[in-house]
């Protein structure tokens, strides 16, 4: 099984972010994917309430999870400089230091980035 | 080798002339896919991609990113997939670029 990370850097209001989830629950379906959000990418985990711009949010595509061969990571430091906590995102995620997310890339066969 | 390009990033930015130059030297070397999902479906009407097709390149395109786009008539030399089939696809590929 192939061993791919997504990194997600960009913010959830273009439509790289939505296609990046998209193709990352899709590889999870026969690859091993670690999904690690970097930067603004955190805020595609918390809750920025899209319903008020008239656009989907991703809990949906959350939701499905359980279905797919995905693990959640989220930059420790760029949590904390966006004043987030654990407690405010979307789901659950493990929490990495950026030497940590260097070491998951470096075991990676594929490496996405957004 | 096979390699696989992963292809969101629309057919007139930068990426383009990166992507036929990568492709003319890589080609020599092994089999090459092309995949193109999100912005990058606009490959699909772009006809000097032909010159990929001539390279012997296979092409593939989302069609769920096409149809988004309301891209009706794909070139006909580009096959129709989708991001399940690129999960297939990169079990059998050794290195993966993408070009986002």
């Amino acid at each position: 099984m192939k061993r791919v990370a997504f990194i997600i850097k960009g913010d959830p209001f273009s439509w790289k972010s939505h296609e990046a989830l998209r193709v990352a629950m899709a590889l999870g379906i026969s690859c091993e994917v670690h999904l690690i959000f970097i930067k603004d990418g955190v805020y595609l985990l918390s809750k920025w309430n899209p319903e008020a711009l008239g656009i989907t949010g991703f809990e949906k595509l959350l939701d499905n999870l359980e279905y797919v061969n995905l693990k959640l990571y989220a930059e420790d430091a760029s949590l904390e400089e966006r004043g987030l906590k654990r407690e405010d995102l979307l789901k659950p995620v493990e929490l990495r230091s950026m030497d940590e997310i260097r070491e998951l890339i470096s075991h990676s066969e594929g490496v996405f980035v957004w | 080798m096979r390699f696989l390009f992963v292809v969101t990033s629309n057919p007139f930015a930068k990426d383009y002339s990166t992507i036929v130059g990568l492709a003319k030297s890589l080609v020599k070397h092994g089999e090459i896919v092309m995949f193109f999902s999100g912005n990058g479906a606009y490959y699909t009407i772009r006809p000097e991609t032909r010159e990929l097709k001539d390279m012997g390149i296979k092409l593939l395109y989302c069609a769920h990113s096409a149809y988004q786009r309301g891209i009706e008539k794909p070139l006909d030399f580009f096959e129709s997939s989708s991001t399940y089939n690129l999960s297939k696809i990169m079990q059998d590929c050794e290195r993966v670029l993408s070009f986002n």
